[in-house]
């Protein structure tokens, strides 16, 4: 199958992925107890108040109908208001999505070298003190949910020894660089602003280390267990009774192949990284957009919780093609077969 | 006659022949599952939790301490003999609270898992069953829609949109966690499905309950069973994560995330109160992780 087909028939499906997922969303939202007019306006708003906001937000319309309004609206680029600040959730989410995706972006990139470099190093010394140190450590890192790492992370390094900054983005005392892509790192380095570029990246180091940390562990794992595998393989004699060298071996015929396990793993490691970043945010007080859906979720705030799943669920289908074309590009059979659907 | 004969033949035989695999082979299997030492730690670790859990009440030096109760003269001391991991900022025992937050813990992973996996795996056996019929389409489709978010975010709003406590948390991560268990049987009932012996049954004129339940079902149940042993650690987690912000068990009643979050606002000089909950999070899930892992060993095919 041609890339270009393989591509149109993914991003299809992902399209109707995402109408279905905010067809799910509407429904959990309306046909949980308690009416969202009500919740927005507290108990003691008058009657009539929260009539004509029920009237706004179409209520007493019939559910297909209200659905019809609000994803019309969606296809627009209209989420609404929120009902608690009032503000246009678009706007919110546009402040607070680069956040977001330069933590994780940055901790994906954590998790992505580590692993493979992890794992490469247990598998190339199988059985050595190596070995055995990675695994024993991987055990511990898959097993740390991410908040408490962020928590561990926090107290050593915020406050034991305090080499770290563990609140925000930026220190106070330093401007925020021009925005431009609104990925601080990125934009101050743009802007040659060193400075800033220095006081952004160390902000970044802890939450996105705790955000990473058991993807990372759990990669490792994989390709070390891949490459394992593969050592045993009757190709790798042939070459190195072709006389290929060592390093060669290592890297061009060993590890390409071994890294396709890890590669579709770090696709939903990547995506569920946006799962933990709610409570990874919340403790290092990164004002991105998962903090900001965590906040919408403890104020039942209906009118920004859909949206933000919405943007996640963006996120994680995009996520999803590149990892299959990264698949692809590491293994012929999957890029030259004719038959694999979607 | 002959067919119908035949067909209860092979209930009685398929049926049989699975328990006997379990029981004759219980040896052999702890074999496999003792050969890592690991997965021996990783149980008895489990064992351990369940029966304190289980026996709270009893071996917990303070059991009084896991619920509404104050004690002002005693907060906030550090770990001690009297208090292991040290008070609360309500003069509570913090070991002995611990204690009784595995029970919510284990209450959830089991409750999630026995309402996620038979629906999950019911979904999977009849799109595997019926594929590439409209059947299959819709089943995998909504599949899909639901595996489209992390597990943790739609969890999370789900519990949020509801009143927070243990019950509701538990029907949020139930409601994310049978996708997985449709994928994962999906696949295997499908290539089973075409397997002689089952074409061989339909050509006899068994029932489709029968060909699914007694045919496909039994050959797909220990990659299931694996995945629920190494799901207990995982739904523990997220479980958690819902306490932590605050869409689990409600105070008084302790429950590990809500102590992590707890006490982390009197960081970092009641260092005690956070670290403790925050390592018996990662204690249990350790230990049900290792067990799972001898778990998957033990079920795996041609490994020796």
């Amino acid at each position: 199958m041609k890339l270009g087909s393989f591509l149109l028939k993914r991003l299809l499906f992902s399209i109707f992925v995402i109408f279905g997922l905010s067809i799910v969303i509407f429904v959990i939202a309306r046909v949980v107890p308690g009416d969202p007019a009500r919740m927005a306006l507290g108990p003691r708003a008058p009657e009539e108040v929260v009539q004509r906001l029920r009237q706004e937000m179409y209520l007493d319309k019939t559910l297909p109908v209200q659905y019809f309004y609000w994803i019309s609206g969606v296809f627009s680029g209209d989420f609404g208001r929120s009902l608690v600040t009032k503000r246009l959730v678009v706007e919110d989410i546009k402040e607070y999505l680069p956040a977001t995706m330069e933590l994780a972006i940055f901790a994906g990139i954590l998790m992505a070298v580590f692993a493979v470099l992890l794992g490469a190093l247990a598998a190339r010394y199988k059985d050595k003190w190596v070995d055995n140190l990675i695994r024993a450590v991987s055990y511990f890192g898959v097993a740390i949910p991410a908040f408490v790492a962020a928590i561990f992370f926090m107290l050593l390094f915020g406050y034991r020894w305090p080499i770290l900054p563990v609140l925000g983005r930026l220190s106070p005392g330093i401007a925020s660089p021009v925005k431009i892509t609104g990925l601080l790192t990125l934009d101050s380095l743009i802007q040659g602003n060193l400075v800033a570029f220095w006081d952004a990246f160390k902000h970044l180091i802890l939450p996105s280390l705790a955000l990473s940390l058991g993807g990372l562990f759990q990669e490792a794992r994989i390709t070390r267990s891949a490459m394992v595998d593969n050592m045993r393989k009757d190709f790798l004699s042939a070459e190195r009774g072709y006389g290929v060298p060592e390093k060669v071996i290592m890297f061009k015929y060993l590890l390409k192949p071994s890294l396709i396990p890890t590669a579709s793993v770090m696709g939903l490691d990547f995506a569920s990284l946006f799962g933990n970043a709610f409570l990874v945010e919340t403790i290092f007080n990164w004002p991105g957009i998962s903090r900001y859906g965590i906040s919408a979720m403890l104020n039942k705030d209906l009118s920004v919780i859909s949206p933000v799943i919405i943007v996640f669920g963006i996120i994680f289908v995009v996520v999803n093609i590149i990892v299959d074309i990264i698949v692809a590009f590491l293994d012929p059979r999957v890029r030259l077969s004719t038959s694999r659907g979607i | 006659m002959i067919n119908l004969n035949q067909s209860n033949n092979s209930v009685s035989i398929s049926s049989v022949r699975l328990k006997s695999l379990f029981w004759f082979n219980l040896g052999k299997n702890w074999y496999k599952f003792s050969r890592n030492k690991l997965s021996v730690l990783g149980l008895a670790i489990v064992v351990g939790i369940i029966l304190s859990a289980i026996f709270a009440l009893w071996i917990t030096p303070y059991p009084e301490h896991a619920g509404p109760f104050v004690d002002f003269d005693n907060t906030g001391q550090p770990p001690s003999l009297q208090h292991f991991c040290g008070t609360d900022n309500m003069g509570r025992d913090i070991f002995s609270r611990i204690i009784f937050a595995f029970r919510g813990a284990l209450i959830m992973a089991v409750v999630v898992l026995a309402l996620a996996v038979p629906p999950g795996v019911f979904l999977g056996l009849v799109a595997g069953y019926f594929q590439n019929t409209w059947i299959d389409s819709v089943i995998m489709r909504i599949t899909d829609i639901f595996i489209s978010v992390p597990p943790l975010i739609l969890a999370l709003a789900i519990a949020a949109m509801l009143k927070p406590n243990l019950m509701n948390a538990m029907i949020a991560v139930t409601v994310m966690w049978w996708p997985w268990y449709t994928r994962l049987v999906y696949g295997m009932a499908s290539s089973v499905r075409n397997e002689y012996f089952v074409v061989a049954t339909d050509l006899m004129g068994a029932s489709k309950f029968h060909i699914i339940f007694r045919e496909i079902l039994p050959n797909c149940l220990s990659p299931v069973f694996t995945k629920m042993a190494l799901d207990v650690g995982w739904v523990i987690l997220i479980g958690a994560s819902l306490s932590f912000v605050g869409l689990g068990e409600q105070p008084p009643i302790p429950a590990l995330g809500q102590m992590v979050s707890d006490g982390s606002r009197y960081m970092p000089n009641f260092w005690w109160m956070t670290i403790f909950p925050a390592l018996a999070i990662v204690f249990a899930i350790l230990g049900f992780n290792l067990m799972g892992d001898g778990i998957r060993d033990m079920f795996e095919k041609g490994a020796e």
